[in-house]
């Protein structure tokens, strides 16, 4: 019974917050990142001024965090709670923790450029005041669990997506450099009859299939060093573009590290264990001494990211885990 | 052509004989193909039904049973490695008295989608709000014949009723899901089966290498080990369980009417009698050869086999998809006298026709040809005194 009323009470908190704002300072519609309506989410709106003076808007911190590694940053700034002015982060008190839901995250984010005002709103709500350092580091630290939770979310909107867009819309087939980019086309060439969450999922598969990058296997390819064809196995598919542009493909990560003792390469890819999709193969994670057997017996498997290799090598017996620039022949040895 | 003519002359000389063979034949091939038919189609049917299942089912049981959990499960199987999706179901099974039929209800989120794509073709085409459903076309035919034409009372358990529109239907490969699920947005399951606003029935979950999903499977086991984590693997096996039982009792069958069409062909190889002897020695005598002989020989069988065997598959294909299969389906469907009745789904197997055909036609050939060319190589004039 209580914690049905604790439920309840969170459930009319909910209502009771909103995160829009009349008269909204918008430099765009959506989200640059998750494609978002921006004015729903207003207070959690960042700001990013930069350094070629072009502005890009965020729903949350944690779509800037996301987008961060591939900005050239200048200034960052953060929507007043109170106001809805724009204020350099600096400036802000965010309030971290309270009971108003987060924006792309379940741990909220509300700023605001008053002490005052942060206080009143943490007696009202909770949560603990931070400066910006602070909160970076805190959704630095919780980023990638929160991406791999969103990545669900963004995946089963995706397969709704994916019906919504055979159904209702026209077709796409540009690129989109950004999100955001891609849902002002939808909107403005009124590709889809559709509006807010339906359209937002019919955006989420675009994005994703034109992010999807899978190895395709031609169907006469075989492997250089085993003379296998290795589109029956895709799932273990590895390619290298060589120095002439030529394109190999091999049954394993095995094969193809054989291949590169006596050759050079000028791309290389594998194919995550899990996923299935391509990575580059000199920033995959891989495991050694897995109980899991590749078309050509023992194999390092492929990961994109470390977190997944770490709870593969403990589910499977794993040995170890290495990176591009640690496998040495004498690891390639230990798979005979 | 002649001796096509001539074979159906010889044949027709000893007609009653001949007619007694055809239908034995066709029956019993009729037969055997109905029962590999009807295991087909059911076979086919339920691998349809399979195929479309998400790879983990996560249930929770106290003392043995199944019992609603919270919502807030979901989120740490979220965080594993290797999920494509995860998501919550609320569905469970409704009597409709008046028929005497379980309904299934299931719950539909209708923002995020559903874990089946026939459901999410159904959620993509409906803009509607507030009480609705939407039925398999079986279901509509069955409601509609119960009056109930563009809306339904559910009645809950506190024996309020709920007036759902009925918002339109859906089409399934699968003849059992068409007539028996009901979709509903998941707050009106939750409504109808009386549950808590944030308790669902069970998890399904999506995993992006099937290979790993009895690793996962185990790995959620730990997380939860109230649970009970059923993988399709599991279900495979099982319903090949259920399967292979009814299968069984099927075979008992199928030996029965084996052992009777090696008896008849025994019969058949054994008995040249003095008449066909003489038959053949006067063929001789007037000039034809062994290979003659043979020829009619083969001809004069292979009209009765073949003919009796198109008769037999064209009849069994009649029985079985046309008339359902009156007392022949009931071994096999006998396990859901609650579930609406469905229609056998169509089949054709190329190999399986082929099979029947192997096993029966060279086999009565032999059987014809071989004691007419012992009776060919005799003398005539021994043949004829």
């Amino acid at each position: 019974m209580r914690k049905l009323t604790l439920i309840m009470w969170f459930v009319v908190s909910l209502l009771a917050f909103d995160k829009s704002m009349p008269n909204p300072t918008l430099h765009q519609k959506w989200c640059e990142i998750c494609g978002m309506n921006l004015a729903k989410f207003y207070k959690s709106n960042h700001l990013v001024k930069l350094k070629d003076g072009k502005m890009v808007q965020f729903c949350s911190l944690h779509c800037l965090v996301e987008a961060m590694p591939k900005l050239q940053i200048e200034k960052i700034y953060v929507v007043d709670a109170k106001s809805g002015k724009f204020i350099p982060v600096e400036q802000a008190y965010y309030v971290v923790g309270s009971k108003v839901p987060g924006t792309m995250s379940k741990v909220s984010k509300i700023a605001f450029a008053k002490l005052e005002d942060a206080k009143a709103f943490q007696k009202q709500y909770g949560g603990k005041i931070m400066r910006f350092d602070e909160v970076l580091k805190l959704q630095k630290k919780m980023f990638a669990k929160e991406q791999r939770r969103i990545k669900h979310k963004q995946n089963k909107m995706a397969m709704m997506g994916k019906m919504l867009y055979e159904k209702r819309c026209k077709k796409v087939d540009q690129k989109f450099s950004s999100m955001a980019k891609l849902k002002d086309y939808l909107a403005a060439n009124k590709i889809c009859d559709l509006k807010g969450k339906k359209l937002q999922a019919v955006a989420l598969y675009l994005w994703k299939k034109q992010h999807s990058k899978k190895i395709i296997v031609p169907k006469d390819a075989k492997c250089p060093i085993c003379g296998m064809f290795v589109a029956k196995h895709p799932k273990w598919a590895a390619m290298i573009v060589d120095n002439q542009g030529h394109k190999l493909y091999f049954d394993g990560v095995k094969d193809m590290l054989k291949y590169l003792q006596n050759h050079s390469f000028k791309r290389a890819y594998v194919s995550d264990y899990y996923s299935g999709q391509a990575i580059n193969a000199t920033k995959a994670y891989y495991v050694l001494g897995s109980d899991v057997m590749g078309p050509m017996g023992k194999e390092l498997i492929p990961f994109s990211n470390l977190d997944d290799a770490k709870s593969f090598m403990q589910a499977h017996r794993a040995k170890a885990i290495f990176e591009w620039k640690d496998i040495t022949k004498d690891v390639l040895k230990k798979l005979e | 052509m002649k001796m096509l003519a001539f074979s159906l002359a010889s044949l027709w000389r000893r007609r009653y004989k001949n007619l007694a063979l055809f239908f034995i034949f066709s029956l019993l091939i009729f037969l055997v193909m109905s029962i590999f038919l009807i295991a087909g189609s059911i076979k086919k049917e339920l691998l349809t039904t399979l195929n479309t299942l998400p790879d983990i089912y996560v249930q929770r049981t106290v003392g043995g049973r199944l019992m609603p959990m919270t919502i807030d499960r979901l989120e740490p199987i979220e965080e594993m490695a290797g999920i494509e999706w995860v998501m919550p179901r609320v569905w469970g099974f409704y009597y409709f008295p008046a028929a005497g039929v379980n309904f299934s209800v299931i719950g539909v989120d209708f923002d995020l989608g559903s874990y089946k794509q026939n459901y999410n073709d159904v959620v993509a085409s409906i803009e509607e709000e507030g009480n609705f459903m939407v039925v398999g076309e079986g279901v509509r035919r069955m409601l509609n014949r119960h009056y109930y034409k563009d809306f339904f009372n559910f009645i809950a358990p506190n024996g309020d009723f709920i007036k759902v529109k009925l918002a339109g239907t859906f089409s399934s490969d699968s003849a059992l899901e068409s007539s028996d699920t009901i979709l509903v947005p998941m707050d009106l399951a939750r409504r109808i089966f009386a549950m808590d606003e944030n308790m669902i029935t069970d998890i399904v979950i999506k995993v992006q290498n099937p290979k790993e999903a009895s690793i996962i499977a185990k790995n959620i086991q730990n997380l939860y080990p109230d649970t009970r984590v059923i993988t399709k693997d599991d279900l495979k096996v099982s319903y090949q369980n259920m399967f292979d039982y009814k299968s069984g009792l099927f075979l008992a069958l199928f030996i029965g009417a084996f052992f009777a069409f090696f008896v008849l062909v025994f019969e058949k190889a054994s008995s040249v009698g003095k008449e066909q002897i003489k038959e053949i020695g006067i063929l001789k005598a007037l000039g034809w050869r062994v290979e003659d002989v043979l020829y009619l020989k083969f001809l004069e069988s292979a009209v009765v086999i073949v003919s009796s065997f198109v008769v037999g598959v064209v009849a069994s294909y009649y029985f079985v998809f046309v008339l359902q299969a009156p007392l022949l389906k009931n071994i096999f469907s006998g396990f859901s006298v609650l579930k609406p009745q469905t229609p056998l789904m169509p089949f054709f197997d190329v190999s399986l026709v082929i099979t029947i055909f192997l096993i029966v036609v060279p086999l009565y050939l032999a059987a014809t040809i071989i004691p007419s060319w012992r009776a060919a190589v005799i003398d005539p004039e021994e043949a004829i005194r």
